[in-house]
């Protein structure tokens, strides 16, 4: 009787679930995620492009121009670009930030925007002789 | 008969304490954190005369990126184009933000501060080359 009773105990405790205090639960809020594009285009001398894209939320634009180079060769040309952030309007994108920058491998501009539709664009800030291929690359919600 | 239920209660005993004394092991044990960077990594390889040879690699969080162009040629003293910029979207190159002339060197031509995110090197023959030649870039990123 003593051993059945023994037997049940080493049972009752091989039993036993080492368990996580923390049981999984759905994420109380939910975390925005950004974007990250690579806006690449051509301009020519007094020329402009912008690209349109939707915050999802809420949030910051990083933005910074990564590369200027000549259209035929594809190096490098020292030339900055203006950049800017703005609402689309039309077949152009009314800015309203804008910079104008050398291209570099850092956040350049940061903007808080609401969610919804915006654009980037970039233009020739009234240096360009001859056609570049420009490469922009920012974050956005 | 009795010396089985001896043997059995014993056994049971030996079990039960063996198994209450067996704690709960937790996986995610604190353990100290791993310094990963700056990681140092290593493209080696070759271009032929017009040719030219780019590699992709990702800072983890923002910093300085260095690039040495370690070794090239022959001739030893060859001097090609050197640049850092960000990958073409179709993998097929680099969109170059700085490039220098570069030769053999043990310090880094080029040194950049980057954000967080994928980047690029790219040699090429700015004319001077009449050969193949191959290369070493160390590179140094967040």
């Amino acid at each position: 009787m003593k051993a059945r009773a023994l037997i049940a105990a080493v049972l009752a405790v091989m039993t036993m679930a080492c368990g996580d205090d923390e049981s999984p639960t759905e994420p109380s809020s939910t975390t925005s995620t950004a974007t990250t594009v690579t806006y690449t285009g051509t301009i020519d001398a007094g020329g402009s492009r912008f690209y349109s894209f939707t915050n999802a939320a809420a949030g910051s634009v990083t933005a910074f121009l990564a590369s200027v180079t000549a259209t035929d060769s594809r190096l490098p040309v020292a030339v900055p670009l203006e950049i800017g952030v703005g609402v689309p309007a039309g077949t152009d994108c009314a800015t309203t930030t804008t910079q104008i920058v050398a291209p570099g491998l850092v956040s350049q501009m940061t903007v808080s925007l609401a969610a919804g539709v915006f654009c980037l664009r970039v233009a020739d800030a009234g240096e360009l002789r001859a056609p570049v291929t420009f490469a922009v690359r920012f974050s956005h919600p | 008969m009795t010396l089985r239920v001896r043997v059995g209660t014993r056994l049971a005993a030996g079990l039960l304490a063996a198994l209450s004394l067996a704690g709960c092991d937790d996986a995610s044990t604190a353990t100290s954190p791993t310094v990963t960077s700056p990681v140092t990594e290593t493209f080696s390889g070759q271009f032929i005369p017009g040719g030219s040879a780019a590699r992709s690699f990702t800072a983890a969080s923002s910093g300085t990126v260095s690039l040495t162009l370690t070794q090239i040629g022959p001739p030893a003293d060859v001097v090609v184009g050197f640049g850092i910029g960000i990958p073409q979207a179709n993998g097929s190159g680099c969109y170059l933000t700085q490039t220098v002339q570069a030769g053999a060197a043990s310090t880094p031509q080029i040194t950049a501060a980057v954000d967080a995110g994928a980047y690029c090197l790219r040699l090429y023959d700015t004319g001077s080359l009449t050969a193949k030649v191959a290369f070493s870039v160390t590179i140094v990123r967040p």
